[in-house]
């Protein structure tokens, strides 16, 4: 299961970041590896996730590529 | 002593660089309002400079690269770091790679009057080893804290996290093979390499081999991260509660992100323009009365013909007649600066990014577009902040097409002279939007390009609007308007009196006819003449426009108001949209070609006059034709429509056929 899948208001943890090497970069510097998310909003083309304290708008394509554990 | 602020995206490096240095630099609640190097004297013998925000030194965009190139190469004494106290784990991530530098570091935990938990600044310090100071916006001795500290962070040796020592990074350093980069820790160049960082790589002349599957590869680019999170985990614990977003903000983003999210934002959108305009109608109109009756007073003093009419006309009158839309400059200024100290800016760009992407743009030129109601030329430098050259060179392009505060003058003054409603100023606005989208539509069809950004976008909490950060950004927009109205419009409203009221062969001539200016537009004005505004008088308020906006209505105002320009009501709107869309000014175009380089510049130029001349153009004859003729006229264009419709729906079906066969495969 990805980030993409998620609807608003799951939770449950980042296992794994996948995407171009761009992507993952960041993402990763983020801290976003290992971390716990909840999806507070989404629309046609992007989800809005909280990872922590830290809130981030991620792209469908490259929510795609995150996979989760839900909770 | 040589000090760089540097840190994350928005966690108030600005506003403390602001307080240090007395200065009053631009700050806003959502990142990449820094795009470039501040540097200011500080009391004896200190120089602060203020760096762009960046999350790592392995920078994504060109203020990234800003950042990252300072640090790695500046010649700084120490580095003060900015965290925010809501964020350290990530926060310190940037700190971790400053610290594989040995650089002299001393750490600035900001925002400590809206912690959300217990944070142990001393235990923080005696870990990590370096000074740290807890700063917030209420706190009146940061500077001697802060000085202290950095003073501190000279003396001491610096920090090395225990993770350079790690097999896996000892194993990287000799992997490396005595390949160096004069100014950096072997550790760091590294643990870059080991990141994949392509600028490093190529710094040490390091030829990585080819790598793009990142999951399960065997390259362990994540290894890196995980040492420095794994080590900032270790260090926080103790030193910070584990915190989560602000309730309050859930509570509104229910609403502003929920399923009453465009609703609420074509309300707050409505709001600033009625706001704008009907608000700042009555002082813009006190103003203009009063400008009126200095004008009177200068004509009845005593003086030559020559001096009176230059001080009437070309000073009292050319400034005036801008100074006069002050109020509403003021007020879009005001409301602007609001959305982005509240955190609804970001909002906007989560919000719009769908329909940005679509034009090959991201909800990060969101920014840009609402900077540029403001200036055109700063919403430029704000595309900096965009990731991916392309997205980056159309939002350059685009931006300028939504009008600045200088057009608003033109605008506010032709429809208040012809009676328009101000659903003709908002209409000025839409058509400038609608514009932007069609180029670049057109530029997509064209090239082929996709929007090539990997839109992530940190979303700050809401946060009450400071009442002193609003005021200095406004203050600060002001003061820039006022200095353009003060020097380039009273400049060329000088210049343009001069050629008015002058001729070649028999001096002052009192008059505008048979003056320098009038025979030289002649020349050009005929060109405008499909346009409705044919007249020397027109072109050559357009010509001063090229200089700065804000003197059109200047010289109009000089070359004997608006029933001597133009003949009819549709011909002053047919101006007001070749105005609105024509080419940017200089210093947008200076901006354009220091961005994206001088080839830019001048497409902007020709796309801009382009666009504007066949707006204009397609006004105009509809308009004359509405009055001749309406049937013919609603034929016409019911059958532009169709035609228009066709296409769509082949583009489609098209489309839509691909997209199935991409499914099958």
């Amino acid at each position: 299961m990805t980030l993409f899948d998620c609807s608003v208001g799951s939770s449950g943890t980042v296992v794994q970041i996948g995407g171009s090497a761009y992507t993952h970069r960041r993402l990763v510097d983020l801290g976003l590896t290992g971390a716990s998310y909840r999806v507070r909003a989404r629309n046609a083309n992007s989800v809005l996730v909280d990872f922590g304290s830290v809130s981030c708008v991620i792209r469908s394509d490259i929510a795609a590529n995150i996979k989760i554990l839900e909770r | 002593m040589r000090l760089a602020l540097c840190g994350n995206p928005n966690v108030g490096k600005t506003t403390l660089f602001n307080r240090l240095t007395r200065s009053d630099e631009p700050v806003g609640n959502w990142h990449g309002v820094t795009v470039d190097v501040r540097t200011k004297k500080s009391g004896r013998g200190v120089y602060i400079s203020d760096l762009p925000g960046a999350y790592s030194l392995s920078a994504r965009t060109a203020e990234e690269e800003i950042t990252r190139d300072n640090i790695l190469f500046g010649d700084y004494d120490v580095i003060v770091y900015v965290a925010e106290v809501n964020n350290l784990r990530r926060n310190l991530y940037m700190f971790m790679q400053l610290a594989e530098l040995n650089k002299n570091v001393a750490l600035v935990v900001n925002m400590m009057d809206e912690a959300r938990g217990k944070v142990d600044l001393n235990l923080l310090s005696k870990r990590l080893g370096v000074p740290v100071v807890g700063t917030s916006v209420k706190d009146k001795n940061q500077k001697a804290a802060l000085i202290g500290a950095a003073e501190k962070a000279i003396s001491k040796k610096p920090f090395a996290p225990d993770y350079v020592n790690d097999p896996a990074v000892k194993k990287a350093v000799a992997d490396m093979r005595g390949k160096k980069v004069s100014e950096l820790t072997e550790a760091f160049v590294a643990l870059k390499i080991m990141e994949r960082d392509e600028f490093i790589a190529e710094k040490a002349g390091y030829n990585q081999p080819e790598c793009n599957a990142c999951v399960g590869c065997s390259c362990n680019t994540d290894l890196p991260a995980r040492l420095r999170y794994g080590y900032i985990d270790k260090i926080l614990s103790g030193v910070v509660e584990r915190t989560s977003v602000p309730q309050s903000t859930l509570k509104i983003d229910k609403v502003a992100l929920g399923r009453f999210a465009l609703p609420v934002f074509l309300l707050v959108m409505s709001a600033v323009f009625v706001i704008t305009f009907e608000l700042g109608k009555p002082i813009s109109n006190l103003l203009s009365s009063l400008i009126e009756r200095a004008q009177g007073l200068v004509l009845q003093a005593d003086m030559s013909p020559w001096v009176s009419s230059l001080l009437a006309d070309g000073i009292v009158g050319g400034v005036g007649a801008v100074l006069a839309f002050l109020p509403q400059v003021v007020l879009i200024f005001l409301l602007t600066a609001l959305l982005q100290d509240s955190g609804y800016m970001s909002r906007v760009a989560f919000l719009t990014d769908g329909f940005f992407k679509k034009f090959g743009l991201n909800g990060r030129a969101a920014f840009s577009v609402v900077l540029g109601l403001g200036c055109s030329a700063t919403a430029v430098l704000s595309t900096r902040g965009i990731s991916g050259e392309g997205v980056r060179r159309r939002a350059a392009l685009a931006t300028p097409f939504c009008p600045c505060s200088a057009r608003l003058a033109v605008f506010t003054a032709i429809s208040a002279y012809f009676g328009l409603s101000g659903f003709a100023v908002a209409a000025m606005y839409i058509l400038g939007l609608g514009a932007a989208l069609v180029v670049l539509k057109v530029m997509q069809a064209f090239r082929h390009e996709r929007c090539d950004d990997e839109f992530i976008m940190e979303m700050p909490p809401y946060r009450v609007p400071r009442a002193k950060r609003v005021l200095s950004v406004v203050w600060h927009n002001v003061l820039s308007f006022l200095s353009r109205v003060g020097s380039v419009v009273l400049g060329v409203g000088i210049i343009m009196w001069v050629l008015c009221n002058f001729s070649v062969s028999s001096g002052f001539t009192g008059g505008v006819e048979n003056s320098i200016m009038c025979t030289l537009c002649s020349i050009i004005a005929p060109v405008f003449t499909p346009l409705g505004f044919g007249s020397w008088r027109a072109t050559a308020a357009l010509m001063s426009g090229v200089a700065a906006k804000e003197t059109v209505v200047s010289v109009i105002g000089s070359l004997g108001g608006m029933t001597a320009v133009f003949d009819s009501t549709a011909a002053s709107v047919s101006f007001m949209i070749f105005t609105s869309l024509y080419v940017p000014c200089v210093a947008t175009l200076s901006a354009i070609a220091k961005e994206n380089g001088v080839k830019s510049a001048m497409l902007s130029v020709a796309v801009h006059t382009l666009v504007a001349y066949l707006a204009s153009f397609l006004y105009y004859r509809s308009a004359l034709w509405y009055a001749a003729d309406k049937f013919w006229l609603f034929t016409v264009w019911a059958c532009v429509a169709a035609v228009i419709a066709v296409v769509a729906a082949v583009h489609i079906i098209k489309v839509r056929r691909t997209g199935s066969r991409r499914v099958k495969t």
